[in-house]
């Protein structure tokens, strides 16, 4: 990157039902081994394979539009990943992460933690096996943790995997981690 | 909701929402075609003569204001990421914005067109001319456009970089489309023209979807 090594000699295999957490400080390539992954950006040497469809991504932009609603982008989303979103199930998945209210809010005047929310609550929706999170904690609050720990582990328990790129672990010990060095 | 529909549908909403953004390419349009028609008040004879240019050129800088914005609002929230990480989605969702933007800017120039063109003492039969060639003209403005508006969506304030790289490419359509009306005008033979300016359509909706985003991919790759 730029002249810069970000890493080298890397090689990681998800499973299905499986986590990954990618820890490293700032500048260490977390965000930008995320990009790779999902194909938004070369590497200069190696290779990605993907066995899976759709990718779910929630990054640090979070793919909300701020002039329509929580509701109407939730199914905008839907409808990338091929679904026919209908409202109760759209409402259902902002419910699961405590922002039921917002439904018809529009993004731009949501707080930070309430549209990280509603990035997370599109990724239930999304149908992806494979989520890939960038720094999901931020915004979030103890009880957005919570919940997105829970939507975690619900997701790992019908087969998905996730790839998380974080400073703080959020799941179990068990999670393959990937410590990258700036 | 296909992911075209879906796109289209979305578009077409945040433009009615973001009214401003919408409308400013169309007044730009409506007020220096007035303009013109003004400074040539008297003289019949020359706005007869300007008014088929002026029109045409209006529009054809109408359409690069609009220009800028078109993926430039995705790149910045997000979304453009997510149409990108789905093959099969992008090419539905990125034709799906190129209709948008064309609907939104290139179709009330074509309306407004032959409208103003009264003000310049056009026949009923050059006004038509008028308004069929810039359908044409506008669509290559919005193909060409966008495949530039991909290229600089990553670069911060990359307007005049944008009018740069586009201004050259939309020349042969403008040329071809003034002259398809000014021969018509003139009652001479003007199907060389037009079909030259439709060979240009025809050539940008064949290529240019499927090169859109593999460009906004590039871009994004930086």
């Amino acid at each position: 990157m730029q002249g810069r090594e970000l890493f080298n000699g890397l090689a990681c295999r998800v499973e299905a039902g499986s986590t990954i957490e990618i820890h490293g400080s700032n500048g260490s390539g977390k965000s930008t081994l995320l990009r790779v992954l999902l194909g938004l950006q070369r590497p200069d040497h190696g290779t990605v394979t993907r066995h899976v469809g759709r990718i779910g991504y929630v990054g640090h932009r979070l793919g909300l539009t701020g002039l329509m609603t929580l509701g109407e982008n939730l199914r905008w989303l839907g409808a990338l990943a091929g679904h026919n979103s209908a409202e109760s199930e759209v409402r259902g998945a902002l419910e699961r992460m405590g922002i039921g209210g917002c439904f018809n809010r529009e993004v731009r005047h949501l707080s930070a933690g309430q549209a990280k929310r509603g990035a997370l609550a599109g990724l239930t929706l999304s149908g992806s096996k494979l989520w890939l999170l960038d720094e999901p904690l931020s915004s979030l609050d103890d009880q957005g943790v919570s919940l997105l720990s829970e939507v975690l582990t619900s997701h790992r328990e019908e087969g998905g995997s996730a790839i998380i790129a974080t400073h703080a672990s959020i799941t179990d010990s068990s999670t393959e981690t990937i410590e990258l060095q700036n | 909701m296909k992911p075209f529909t879906a796109t289209l549908t979305r578009d077409v909403l945040i433009a009615l929402r973001s009214r401003t953004e919408m409308l400013n390419p169309i007044a730009f349009f409506l007020l220096v075609t007035v303009m013109f028609a003004l400074v040539f008040g008297r003289d019949l004879g020359t706005r007869h003569l300007v008014g088929i240019p002026a029109i045409w050129t209006t529009a054809l800088f109408a359409n690069m204001l609009a220009l800028e914005g078109l993926f430039r609002r995705e790149h910045d929230d997000g979304t453009l990421a997510l149409m990108l990480i789905d093959n099969s989605v992008t090419l539905p969702s990125t034709v799906a914005k190129l209709i948008a933007h064309w609907l939104l800017t290139g179709m009330p120039i074509c309306i407004l067109a032959p409208v103003l063109g009264v003000a310049f003492g056009m026949s009923q039969s050059t006004l038509l001319m008028l308004a069929g060639t810039l359908v044409v003209g506008s669509m290559v403005f919005t193909l060409v456009g966008s495949v530039c508006g991909a290229l600089i969506v990553g670069l911060q304030r990359g307007g005049v970089l944008l009018t740069l790289l586009v201004f050259p490419l939309y020349i042969p359509v403008m040329l071809l489309g003034i002259g398809t009306c000014q021969l018509h005008q003139a009652g001479e033979e003007y199907t060389s023209h037009l079909v030259g300016s439709l060979a240009i359509l025809a050539g940008c909706i064949t290529a240019i979807p499927l090169a859109i985003g593999p460009v906004l991919r590039a871009s994004q790759d930086q």
